[in-house]
């Protein structure tokens, strides 16, 4: 996996020099970009990383380009630096899941604690991500009599009761169980219903509930 | 004038009437006394005759009586006298004959003159009747010395023959000649001859008379006429001389009065006036130039005296002796605006004690020519300004209070753009400052690295300083100083003062500077002020524009005598029935605005001797901007 990159998003030169210099200091690895649109066209979006992105800037904003990457597969994390923090934009970037919003001119550790936390973001991203593709991944091998199974097994349900709704024999439904809990890699309904959540596999709607 | 002229005329009429008249009246006087000289010759003459008449006879008959040769002789000398062969004695009457006789005095030769008595009728001027009748009387007068010849031939002894010439001598007969002498026939002739000449005096009298009563006639109706024309010429007399007094009166009133409404020209002049002489000096001034400068009588006096125009100091440090030499040479001149020190100019001449104002005049010279043209005096009026340049200056001062409320009002709006944009510094200042700290501290620096991070550090801080300080100015009381300026550098500045602004409005701003532009003289801030004004405009005229469709664009281009900056938006243009008005205060007020923004700029410009514009682009969208002259040295 390539390093995580620091990706300084600003169009003032003094201010971006400046940034960048004090990243590197930290020992992070920096690449500087004087517009969003020459950052999106860099193929960065993705990571790993993290953003620290200014607010106002000609052409694309910074909110804009928020929007921007939040639309996209997978967007990494932001961190705002605003020469001008009036509440709203502040709000409205945070609630859009900026992991920071910090006004110029930045006090080092605020900035360096912001990105470390905004690293860590994109390397849990990264690492969920990855446990969501492989739980797929699983999760696309199971036929669909298994996955439907499945979701009724995460009700709780016993397997007589988890029959009585499919309609089909319980033996069927302990067949089905085992090999989904085989395929998954699971040990216990417990285990199941967590991948699942993971998966974001919804349980299925019973008439008891 | 014309009753001068009329009465003038009556009065000569008056003067040949009386003339003719009195003329008439001496000839009639003439006349009379020709008459009454005729008829008193006439009387003389009358009297002559008989006195001669008379004369004879007593001679001859005292020669018939006495026989003495003396009567024989002067009766004859008589008888020579009365026919014009011998002078008239002076004195010729009965009494000389006596004295004749008793003293024996000579006839005197040449006492009177050898008029004969018909010469003497002649002279007289006789009537044909009355000469009738004195040759009447000649006739008789002969028949008598006829018979006194007789009578004294025969006391001679002599006696007439047949011839009638006494050649026959006898014995003297004494008593025949008196018988002669004194015989009825001697004696009725004698008196025939009388009645004639009473006839003849009567006649003469009563033609006298006749022509005296006519002469008076004429005369008393003369006299009339004449004492008519008199009291006419009474009459009009003191008309005329009362015409001829007005008509005097009223050309010295004219006179008088031209020269008083001259002074009461210049004594009631609201306006200062002064008249110099060529050689420069003041020879004249009214109350009101007392007033300008603040002089009484006296004081102004003693600046006639002492004060030259064409010398004057103060005259030439301001610029303006060539213009007063010029109407000194013959040429109307007026002066530009000028604040002049009374007390300075009286200090230049000596005259440290006085006191004067120190107002704004324009003054206005004139020369004045006689007919060959040559300078006579030069008329100065002033027209005091100070109140109007004080107008001015207050002018002045409102509208850079207003220009500075505005600025403020707008620096408000802009204050969190101008936080923006020191923080970029700022940021840049802090990260390098920081980012060396931690080098540092971890041990990874080199100079190189740290050299790097000072200049960068120095370089952001006077990026910050300049913001700052433009923002300064911005706020500042004074306008500032006047200088040479580079609109593109002015631009530049505006550009970004307003840069974080856009940035918000999500604004795109393009410039597009003419590579170079020529200087022009102005106010640096004041300039700024119309540029951020009209890219702010631009920017609110795009706010309902999408956001990638906000574009303005300001540009400079020039050409030799002008530098013109204008400044383009993408908006919905200018309403086409404001355009004319748009540089009106509050046309273009919006809420929150002061509507002031584009009438202040417009002041501005204007101050600065350009001029602004508005216009609607074809493609959409407004365009305004402004031109300013270049600056050129000789402006100076």
């Amino acid at each position: 996996m390539s390093e995580a990159t620091v990706c300084v998003v600003d169009d003032d030169p003094s201010a971006r020099r400046g940034l960048i210099r004090l990243l590197r200091a930290a020992g992070l690895k920096t690449e500087a970009f004087d517009s969003a649109t020459e950052f999106l066209a860099s193929g960065k979006c993705g990571g790993p990383g993290c953003i620290v992105l200014d607010v106002r800037m000609p052409g694309m904003t910074g909110p804009e380009l928020q929007e921007e990457l939040a639309a996209s597969e997978y967007a990494i994390p932001i961190v705002f630096l605003s020469g001008h923090g009036d509440v709203p934009t502040t709000a409205q970037a945070m609630k859009k899941g900026a992991v920071d919003f910090l006004t110029k001119p930045v006090d080092r550790d605020s900035l360096l604690d912001a990105v470390r936390t905004a690293l860590a973001r994109d390397a849990e991203n990264r690492k969920r991500q990855e446990e969501n593709r492989s739980i797929r991944e699983l999760l696309s091998q199971l036929t669909p009599r298994e996955h439907e199974v499945m979701t009724y097994v995460i009700t709780g349900l016993l397997n007589k009761q988890i029959a009585g709704e499919l309609d089909i024999s319980e033996e069927t439904v302990k067949i089905h169980r085992g090999r989904v809990m085989h395929k998954l890699g699971v040990e216990s309904v417990a285990e199941l219903v967590r991948l699942c959540e993971k998966a974001g596999v919804s349980p299925a709607e019973t008439g008891n509930q | 004038m014309a009753l001068v002229l009329v009465s003038l005329a009556g009065l000569l009429a008056l003067a040949v009437a009386i003339v003719f008249v009195l003329l008439r009246q001496g000839k009639a006087a003439d006349h009379l006394n020709a008459v009454v000289r005729r008829q008193h010759t006439s009387r003389s003459l009358a009297h002559q005759l008989r006195q001669s008449s008379d004369d004879r006879t007593r001679m001859v008959r005292s020669y018939a009586a006495t026989g003495d040769p003396r009567f024989e002789e002067n009766f004859y000398t008589i008888l020579r006298i009365r026919n014009g062969e011998a002078p008239r004695p002076k004195d010729d009457n009965h009494i000389f004959w006596d004295f004749q006789v008793a003293g024996g005095a000579a006839v005197r030769g040449a006492d009177g003159e050898k008029t004969s008595l018909q010469a003497l009728k002649k002279r007289a001027g006789l009537t044909k009747e009355e000469l009738d009748i004195l040759a009447e009387v000649q006739l008789r007068s002969d028949e008598l010395v006829r018979m006194e010849e007789t009578a004294i031939n025969a006391v001679n002894g002599r006696f007439r023959d047949a011839t009638g010439a006494f050649t026959a001598v006898r014995e003297p007969d004494r008593e025949l000649a008196l018988q002669i002498l004194f015989g009825e026939e001697y004696l009725r002739a004698k008196s025939a001859i009388m009645k004639p000449i009473k006839a003849f005096l009567v006649e003469s009298e009563n033609r006298t008379r006749r022509v005296v009563a006519e002469a008076q006639a004429e005369h008393r109706s003369l006299s009339r006429v004449l004492v008519s024309l008199f009291t006419g010429a009474v009459v009009i007399l003191p008309l005329f001389g009362l015409a001829c007094y007005r008509y005097h009166t009223a050309s010295t009133d004219d006179l008088a009065g031209s020269e008083q409404r001259f002074r009461s020209l210049m004594e009631q002049s609201p306006l200062a006036i002064e008249i110099l002489s060529p050689d420069g000096r003041i020879s004249r001034v009214n109350p009101a130039w007392r007033r300008l400068w603040g002089l009484t009588e006296e004081g102004a006096a003693e600046v006639l005296r002492e004060y030259n125009m064409l010398t004057d100091r103060q005259t030439q440090e301001l610029g303006v002796a060539r213009l007063v030499r010029r109407a000194f040479d013959g040429e109307a001149v007026v002066l530009p605006p000028i604040e002049y020190s009374g007390t300075q100019a009286l200090e230049d001449v000596g005259l440290d004690a006085l006191k004067a104002r120190t107002p704004w005049i324009q003054c206005h010279l004139y020369p004045v020519r006689d007919a060959e043209g040559k300078v006579l005096f030069v008329v100065n009026t002033y027209l005091e300004i100070t109140e109007l340049k004080r107008a001015e200056q207050e002018a002045r001062e409102q509208r850079d209070a207003l220009a500075r409320m505005e600025r403020t009002s707008r620096m408000g709006q802009l204050t969190g753009s101008i936080a923006h944009e020191v923080n970029q510094p700022l940021t840049g200042i802090l990260s390098n400052a920081q980012a060396g700290e931690l080098l540092i501290e971890t041990g990874n620096y080199d100079l190189a690295e740290m050299a790097e991070i000072l200049r960068e550090i120095t370089s952001d801080a006077k990026r910050a300083g300049d913001v700052i300080r433009n923002l300064r100015d911005l706020y500042r009381e004074q306008k500032g100083e006047l200088e040479p300026l580079d609109v593109n550098a002015v631009v530049a500045e505006a550009a970004v003062l307003v840069n974080s602004e856009l940035l918000k409005r999500n604004i795109e701003l393009r410039r597009e500077c003419a590579p170079s532009v020529p200087k022009v003289n102005g106010h640096r801030v004041q300039l700024e002020q119309v540029l951020v004004n009209l890219i702010m405009n631009g920017g609110q005229a795009m706010e309902d524009k999408p956001k990638d469709d906000r574009r303005l664009c300001i540009a400079t281009a020039c050409d030799a005598d002008e530098v013109k900056v204008w400044i383009e938006d993408s908006g919905p243009g200018i309403d086409a029935a404001k355009l004319d008005e748009i540089f009106e205060p509050l046309a273009t007020w919006k809420p929150g605005g002061t509507g002031m923004g584009l009438a202040i700029s417009n002041a501005i410009i204007t101050a600065h001797g350009g001029r602004m514009w508005a216009e609607n682009r074809p493609e959409g969208g407004a365009r305004v901007g402004f031109v300013i002259p270049v600056f050129k040295d000789d402006d100076a």
